[in-house]
């Protein structure tokens, strides 16, 4: 658990604090019984009232000291716990938020977010709480141990031996509750996800009155869940129990041993009553110490669950070292790509030019490819085969960072945060008022901005739920556009805006004289505005050329160019 | 990120209320069901609770008659009973854990499932303000933390109680004298945990509430992490769950001094205890007036009362954390559902027509989307609303699915306002194509029949075939059953939408409502669509709301909305004729191409 050991490496001086204490606190602890020992006998000797007095008083003082490190130490513990969960959460959370579309594929939101709240805060409570249970456990033996010796060495053999039948038991049951543990978390996960899936969908839900239905389902779901978590609780409670059974035996061995020793004189009441006090003492770390060994299994199966995350295909490396590009025409060659191994290729032999400032349109078939070509573009995924360019750069050479500075990107589906209208737009950049009423104007924001009770600081819900379609897809267009990119990629970005909103919009973008745009749209009337256009079909460019070339060509655009007309349009 | 705070689930109540007795109260129902099972475990645990108190008195029987009378026989008696006694308690405590947690591993599946159905039946306007992962929470970990209360502290309060009077008996029957001067501590405990209760209560609500707000963040950034990218958001998004992360952080610390601040008086109670046996017990001894076995007795009882409160030490913030968890999991249970429905009219079919008659509405602070609609429906009749974005074409829609209620006006099914036709039944009549595409997790074929398996899969692709799906799945490696990830990222865009309409016809509806169903499909495909359309429209009535004109073009009418309200309406011809606002999205989407 590297995570664990490193977090203890930056905090040596708090290890060194909760050692150290915890040390002192166990021997005040078992400082106890010896003092009771001495009393108990002194009152068997029927010694002075002033020196029981003193002992008393000693006792109490002890007792004091007691109280306030057994609160201090588990107060210090949790809030070590506390930071380790907030450092620990940043961390996993940079390295997803670094992942590729394969890690999106392999884990669902509701299971992601199952490992990052659940199993990450019983990791962090066994980051110092967990492991101090026992460490506090084995010192409070070992001293316990030296003072019963100090009593008397056989009693103390007896007491300890059956002992030593606990760590027998925990190596034949330990690799089954790992196993229930593991899956018993998977359960977990599904119900999180299942959660995840109806809540965002509830409007389908209720339009198609699956409500029953889907009750049913979460029903059954957490039937599940319930026989994994029975395995977990019968095996834990079983180690529970041994461990217990196992300490009375000690308890029998003291009385009866202990009792013959008092007969036979070998020792006193006083010291008696004081072991069977070690004993009782000891009966909570050996319950804490075998239950360390389940904490232990269940951090590790918490520990791999993080970092399957953490350590999971990022997709993309940054490993390009070029920082200063000079932005040139783009060009792809020879460029294929599938999602997987074991799929058919969905991009076949790519070659395009994208020349720098002009206006590019990509039309083509639904699924055809268009949206996995920009993705390569921009590096979000990398080609299987085949290269892209920006001038003599390969993409790759290129740091990440500043490859997707060029970018200006307008998504197919909703991408909006909740948060407010204003915030949205900025989406974490400055800029000064009269930029932002510029880019809301250019966007068509304008009137819509005015019409809201408190204009850019309206909040609008999960994904923007509380905003019509087109509105969503203007307020992610005014985001792009904010960023003042080299280039801007519209892909299919207007789909839910109204034919004048849109042509305005497209009109004013496309008079931009130093930006590159690529728009993406199956409403062939916006290509017009394009300079040169690429049809693709199957993840094949079957065509090229500009507007009225391609229309000439009587292919594939020009059909779905006609599709588009409406009757009397075709007969004019 | 921000979020209102809606009246009904609200985050923001950080008042304690002195309700615990009625959370229990309304926790009780769900352990009900296992009420044998309960009472029987309680037993076993009284019992088992009860039979610890002989060990001490065992020991005691030895200090103070079998040593001193050096009576082996007696002694080695004595260790035998003492050894059946502590393993019979073991095998008892054994079952008794299992079956108690059991109890707790069920009832709280029951209260999960309870609060996913309520959440299901509440109006969506809840959704509309609370983000998806903090409903999670509720119905997930809220719960969850619900469990502990009766697993473990239930069993631990029980076993106290069992304790305390029990050991009360024995200690006034050993002792009397020595009894009372232990008693008197008890009342400061009270107070103690009074006040404990009270200031804790605000900060684990703090606490849950800040749960719920990280864990929304995480979900959010993870659905929009692609764009988080392109637009190199990393770092401020890092800052912010750091920020959140520190702010829980704070608040969790300041609930876990509160905690350990009790805990030393606890520890100090012990002290005070032990010393006091000691100390006046101790003299008495000196004069003969009580045995060593009765302070050893009393001692051993004194650190056995303390033993399980303190193994609770490094979680049995617990209580407190239960306790706010069941107010939050309790406020939504107490939320109310979309009406009552069942003495409600059900409806099988549109008999003549849909009437929309002076229809007004808001979503919040009065600010008008629709105002003052009047338009009717005719059965059978195709109609196509069109209309400047945001101008209200979805609101209406949602107001016809019952998903909210309009401030003014109704809506007519027939001549029955919807407000009095069973929601289910008027749902069931209707086929809608959402504007956002949404897909479950599962394989395409369990999202195309909505996990119905008496959809034949023959009728799926049927209308599969019907949306132009079909071949397209069918390249798919592994077709029908390929598991559509994440709400299909791992679909084109395009491809989703024609699964949400082919899923609509698979359910065969008498009304049909596609809101930009085929907004990003290609000009070929949607002609093809609309060919099988026609076919299948006859004798139903369809409402398409698009913006590309062609879509529309199937349309036997079109309303244009403008602004909310209705400005135009008639055939096709009709509006270009007017030159209105139809003439003119007409002429931007065509005209100018041909330029
Ligand atoms: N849940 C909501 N809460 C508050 N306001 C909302 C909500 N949903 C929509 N609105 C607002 O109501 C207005 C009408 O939205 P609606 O979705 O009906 O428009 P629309 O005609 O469907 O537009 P589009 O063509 O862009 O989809 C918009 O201004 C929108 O911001
Ligand atoms: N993450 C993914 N994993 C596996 N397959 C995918 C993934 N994303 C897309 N595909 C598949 O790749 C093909 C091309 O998808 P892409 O999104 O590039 O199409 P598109 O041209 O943008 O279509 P549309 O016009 O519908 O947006 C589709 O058949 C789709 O099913
Ligand atoms: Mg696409
Ligand atoms: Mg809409």
């Amino acid at each position: 658990m590297k995570s664990i050991s490193a977090f203890w490496k930056k905090k040596k001086l708090w290890l060194l604090f909760l050692i150290s204490f915890t040390l002192v606190k166990t021997i005040i602890v078992l400082l106890f019984p010896y003092i009771l020992k001495d009393i108990i006998d002194g009152i068997e000797k029927g010694f002075a009232e002033q020196k029981l007095l003193h002992f008393v008083l000693l006792l109490g003082v002890l007792g004091v000291f007691r109280a306030l490190f057994s609160t201090l130490l588990p107060y210090s513990r949790g809030r070590l716990n506390e930071i380790f969960l907030v450092e620990e959460r940043t961390s996993l959370f940079s390295k997803i938020l670094s992942k590729g579309h394969s890690f999106t594929n392999r884990f669902p939101a509701g299971d992601v977010l199952q490992r990052l709240d659940h199993d990450l805060s019983e990791l962090s409570w066994f980051a110092c709480s967990g492991i101090f249970r026992p460490v506090v456990a084995v010192i409070t033996v070992l001293v316990a141990l030296v003072f019963m010796v100090d009593i008397n060495l056989w009693l103390t053999v007896l007491a300890v031996l059956p002992s030593t039948l606990a760590i027998f038991s925990w190596l034949k049951i330990s690799p089954y509750e790992y196993r229930y543990y593991h899956s018993w978390r998977d359960k977990m996960a599904k119900v999180n996800n299942y959660l995840q899936s109806s809540f965002s969908g509830i409007k389908l839900v209720k339009s198609y009155t699956m409500e029953k239905k889907n009750h049913r389902q979460f029903k059954n779901i957490l039937v599940n869940r319930i026989e994994a978590a029975f395995k977990v609780i019968k095996i834990e409670t079983l180690i529970h129990t041994l461990f217990t059974a196992i300490e009375e035996i000690g308890i029998v061995f003291i009385l009866l041993f202990g009792g013959i020793f008092i007969m036979r004189g070998n020792i006193t009441i006083g010291e008696f009553i004081a072991f069977n006090a070690y004993i009782i003492i000891l009966l909570d770390p050996m319950i804490t110490i075998g239950h360390f060994f389940v904490s232990k299994k269940r951090a590790e199966v918490q520990n791999e669950r993080l970092e399957e995350v953490k350590d999971y295909s990022v997709d993309i490396e940054d490993k390009g070292k070029v920082k200063n590009i000079v932005v040139e025409d783009i060009s792809m060659s020879n460029v294929s790509f599938k999602y997987s191994k074991d799929v058919p290729l969905i991009l076949k032999g790519i070659n395009l030019r994208i020349p720098i400032t002009k206006k590019i349109g990509l039309a083509g078939t639904v699924g055809s490819g268009k949206t996995t070509l920009i993705n390569i573009l921009m590096r979000t995924i990398d080609p299987t085969e085949g290269e892209v360019k920006i001038g003599t750069f390969n993409i790759k050479e290129i740091s990440l960072e500043k490859l997707r500075a060029l970018y200006g990107y307008v998504p197919q589906e909703s991408s909006l945060f909740s948060d407010t209208i204003g915030n949205n737009i900025l989406f974490g950049r400055k800029c000064s008022a009269a930029e932002l009423s510029r880019v809301i104007k250019l966007a068509q924001l304008a009137d819509f901005i005015k019409r809201q009770p408190k204009g850019l600081d309206e909040l609008i819900g999960e994904k923007g739920l509380k905003l019509s379609g087109g509105e969503k897809q203007r307020i992610a267009i005014a985001r792009a556009i904010l960023k003042k990119p080299k280039i801007l990629i519209l892909d299919d970005a207007t789909s839910n805006l109204d034919a004048e909103t849109e042509r305005e919009l497209v009109n004013q973008l496309s008079a931009t004289p130093d930006t590159t745009l690529i728009i993406i749209s199956h409403r062939l009337s916006i290509l017009s505005v394009c300079d040169y256009i690429y049809t693709i079909d199957n993840g094949v460019i079957v065509e090229q050329g500009t507007h009225d070339a391609l229309l000439k060509k009587k292919g594939l655009y020009c059909r779905l160019y006609q599709h588009q007309l409406i009757e009397e349009e075709l007969k004019k | 990120m921000h979020w209102h705070d809606d009246e009904l689930i609200s985050e923001e109540e950080t008042q304690p209320s002195k309700k615990n007795w009625r959370i229990i109260s309304k926790l009780l129902p769900y352990f009900k069901k296992y009420k044998i099972k309960i009472i029987i475990a309680s037993v076993l645990l009284l019992f088992s609770t009860l039979l610890t108190l002989l060990g001490p008195i065992l020991i005691k029987r030895v200090i103070d008659i079998e040593i001193p009378q050096k009576n082996m026989q007696g002694l080695l008696i004595i260790a035998f009973i003492y050894l059946v006694v502590q393993l019979f308690i073991i095998l008892v405590r054994y079952f008794q854990e299992i079956e108690i947690q059991k109890v707790g591993e069920r009832a709280i599946a029951d209260l999960k499932s309870d609060l996913f159905e309520q959440l299901l039946h509440i109006p969506v306007a809840h959704f509309d303000k609370n983000p998806v992962g903090r409903l999670i929470s509720r119905v997930d970990s809220d719960t969850e933390t619900l469990k502990f209360l009766f697993s473990q502290t239930a069993v631990v309060l029980i076993q106290n109680i069992a304790l305390i009077i029990g050991m009360s008996i024995v200690m006034m029957v050993v002792n009397l004298r020595l009894y009372l001067l232990i008693l008197f501590m008890l009342p400061i405990f009270l107070l103690i945990f009074w006040w404990f209760e009270r200031s804790v209560r605000p900060v684990y609500l703090a606490v849950r509430k800040k749960v719920a707000e990280i864990n929304s963040y995480i979900i959010e950034t993870l659905h929009g992490l692609p764009i988080v990218q392109i637009f190199q958001q990393e770092t401020n998004f890092l800052k912010k769950i750091n920020t959140l992360g520190k702010e829980k952080c704070t608040v969790e610390i300041k609930a876990l001094s509160y905690w350990y601040r009790i805990w030393c008086f606890v520890d100090l109670g012990e002290v005070i205890g032990i010393i006091l046996v000691l100390g006046i017990g101790g003299m008495w001894a000196l004069h003969g007036a009580i045995t060593i076995g009765t302070i050893f007795l009393f001692i051993s009882y004194i650190t056995r009362l303390f033993g399980p409160l303190r193994r609770l030490s490094d979680q049995v913030n617990v209580i407190e954390r239960a306790f706010a968890s069941a107010e939050r999991v309790f406020q939504v249970l107490a939320t109310k559902r979309e009406g009552k429905e069942q003495e409600k009219e059900l409806v099988k079919s549109l008999r003549t027509h849909i009437t929309f008659k002076d229809l007004s509405f808001y979503y919040e602070n009065e600010n008008w989307v629709l105002e003052n609609l009047n338009f009717k429906i005719k059965k059978g009749e195709r109609i196509a609303l069109v209309g400047e974005t945001g101008g209200g074409k979805t609101s209406i829609i949602a107001l016809l699915l019952k998903f909210y209620e309009p401030q003014k006006g109704t809506i007519l099914i027939d001549d029955t306002c919807i407000s009095k036709i069973n929601r289910n039944s008027l749902r069931a009549m209707i086929g809608f194509v959402p504007q956002d595409v949404i897909l479950f997790p599962g394989s395409i074929m369990e999202n195309l029949r909505l996990f119905d398996e008496q959809i034949s899969p023959r009728k799926v692709i049927e209308a599969a075939t019907r949306a132009c799906i079909h071949d397209r799945i069918c390249k798919l490696p592994k077709s029908y059953d390929t598991n559509i990830i994440e709400q299909g990222v791992n679909l084109s865009f395009g491809e989703r939408q024609l699964l949400s309409y082919a899923r609509a016809l698979v359910f065969d509806p008498d009304i049909l409502i596609l809101d930009e169903a085929t907004s990003s499909v290609d000009p070929e495909s949607e002609r093809l669509i609309q060919v099988g359309m026609k076919e299948l429209l006859k004798d139903r009535t369809a409402i398409i709301i698009a913006h590309r004109l062609t879509t529309t073009r199937l349309a036997d009418r079109v309303l244009v909305i403008h602004k909310g309200q209705l400005i135009e309406q008639g055939t096709h011809a009709e509006l270009l004729s007017a030159e209105g606002y139809y003439h003119k999205l007409y002429k931007l989407q065509y005209l100018s191409v041909v330029r």
